[in-house]
């Protein structure tokens, strides 16, 4: 009896899938996907992520750090055309601005060993308005932009070009360093730059024979900052 | 063998050495910091804090010292200048005396690629004046000089600007200083530039185009971009336009925005006679009268 009441029901069951197949046969199929699904999405995490790109800025002293000008006669100027080689990388969007300084308002920055004697700028030109140092008997620590990555622009540059040798060229414009970044701007490099860019500053001095004799010694400063947007 | 194998790798070696050259050069100089841009408005009486991050980017010790100045003026094509170390009035601070960073911080050392994060706030005092606050905060590499030596040392500063407003009764207007463009042009492009500038209180970010109307009523537009100005100082907007056949008169209408959205503008004309147009015209007309002269010459109407 119970036999036949088991098998009954198993009969009735198996009819029963058969005609839900048959009614829909994605129902179940689907039904199982869902399952499937559900069981995967269970064990999924979702990481987020999220990154700020910041603007920066690297100054670098290529080479010229500290610059040697040798032993100094009187009324013959001495020049260093290795000078100071200076790099910029940065991903500013309206590129940089460089300026040379002192700190010093009425010399320049060597200064004798006895802290109180200094060595005057150079009398003629300033970073903004350089110009050619012909005579012997201007006197002063010097300083010119004459090469760089991109074309040397006004007010440093010169006909003809950047020249192999600033020193020995009459046209390079030379400046004194001024005392402090506020009005003068010895490179302005405006818009993006794509690689790093590099700038060639000589310096030159001279004296007259008035001079006190012995060492002289001092720092400028270059400061660079990014061009606003 | 042994001995042949070992000196075929030194070889191998030094010959790759060679074919392969470093690319990392010895530089004892170089400082990098991140971000360089901070703007913000702060309310009198209240703070703000930042940080950025001091690199050593070569592969010597860095000595750094942090310092901070004033700029109050902006070329025309945006660089700021310093003030430097410049006397104040007694009692009357500024925006970089404002900038605090904590005393251990105000200099160091920093390893070889290493790099340092400095942390400083901005404390707007009570009675602060309403308007538009500049300084700039620099990272400056110190070295020293060899002593007894006749030596001149270079130095590396490099700065952040900081840019601060005070709310409050400030003005925001600009103006169109200079506006010029070519007034004939034969060919492409036409150049536009303008000087806007900052007669408010406050900088602000101003945006700038050159709309151009034909004598047909058709519009075309110049954009000349955005640039922040800060007060009392103008920046120059340049652009080009191209155009296949601009041909005849042009109203010419350039905008920039002020601190608040609004427009101020000036207008001028321009002619455009361009050369691809008027050389197979002029050649045309000649042909024209060449060929109304040869026909009365040669052919007899009744």
């Amino acid at each position: 009896m119970k036999k036949a009441l088991f098998m009954t029901l198993s009969a009735s069951f198996v009819f029963w899938l058969v005609c839900l197949f048959s009614y829909d046969k994605n129902l179940l199929l689907n039904a199982f996907k869902a399952q499937k699904a559900e069981a995967v999405s269970s064990s999924t995490q979702v990481v987020n992520l999220s990154v700020t790109v910041q603007d920066y800025l690297s100054f670098l002293v290529s080479s010229g750090g500290n610059i040697n000008l040798g032993n100094l006669t009187p009324r013959t100027a001495n020049c260093n055309q290795s000078g100071t080689v200076l790099s910029v990388d940065t991903n500013a969007a309206n590129g940089y601005k460089m300026t040379p300084s002192d700190g010093f308002a009425t010399s320049s920055a060597l200064v004798h060993t006895d802290a109180s004697t200094p060595i005057v700028d150079f009398v003629s030109g300033t970073v903004a308005a350089p110009v050619v140092w012909s005579l012997s008997t201007v006197y002063g620590l010097g300083v010119t932009l004459w090469s760089g990555s991109t074309a040397v622009a006004a007010p440093w540059s010169v006909a003809g070009g950047a020249p192999a040798d600033a020193c020995v060229v009459a046209s390079t414009k030379w400046a004194a360093v001024g005392t402090t970044s506020a009005t003068t701007t010895g490179l302005t490099v405006t818009g993006p730059i794509a690689t790093t860019d590099y700038s060639k500053w000589g310096w030159k001095v001279n004296v007259d024979n008035t001079q006190k004799t012995g060492v002289y010694a001092g720092t400028v400063t270059f400061t660079v900052v990014n061009v606003l947007s | 063998m042994k001995r042949f194998i070992i000196g075929l790798s030194v070889f191998a070696v030094m010959g790759l050495a060679l074919l392969f050259p470093s690319n990392t050069k010895a530089v004892s100089q170089g400082i990098q910091i991140s971000p360089i841009n901070y703007a913000y408005e702060i309310n009198p009486g209240s703070s703000t804090n930042a940080q950025f991050i001091i690199s050593n980017v070569t592969d010597a010790q860095m000595n750094y010292i942090l310092e901070t100045e004033n700029f109050s003026s902006v070329s025309d094509d945006g660089a700021p200048s310093f003030a430097g170390t410049e006397e104040q009035e007694m009692g009357i601070t500024t925006l970089k005396d404002w900038i605090t960073i904590a005393v251990a911080d105000r200099e160091g050392v920093i390893a070889p690629g290493d790099k340092k994060m400095i942390e400083f706030s901005i404390d707007v005092p009570v009675g602060a004046d309403p308007g538009g606050h500049y300084a700039a905060l620099f990272a400056k590499q110190i070295t020293k000089t060899p002593e007894g030596k006749s030596v001149l040392g270079v130095q590396n500063r490099v700065g952040a600007l900081v840019l601060v407003t005070v709310p409050g009764n400030v003005t925001k207007g600009a103006e169109i200083t200079d506006f010029t463009f070519t007034k004939f042009f034969w060919k492409d492009p036409a150049e536009f530039s303008m000087k806007v500038k900052n007669t408010g209180t406050i900088h602000y970010d101003s945006t700038a185009k050159v709309t151009l109307t034909s004598m047909f009523g058709k519009k075309s537009e110049v954009d000349l971009g955005k640039h922040t100005i800060i007060p009392k100082f103008s920046r120059d907007y340049i652009a080009k336009w191209s155009n296949n056949y601009p041909f005849g008169y042009y109203k010419v209408t350039a905008t920039a925005t002020d601190g608040d959205g609004n427009l101020v503008t000036e207008t001028g004309v321009l002619w455009a006679l361009p050369i691809m147009i008027v050389i197979p015209a002029v050649i045309l007309l000649v042909l024209v009268i060449w060929l109304i002269v040869y026909l009365r010459r040669h052919i007899r109407f009744r």
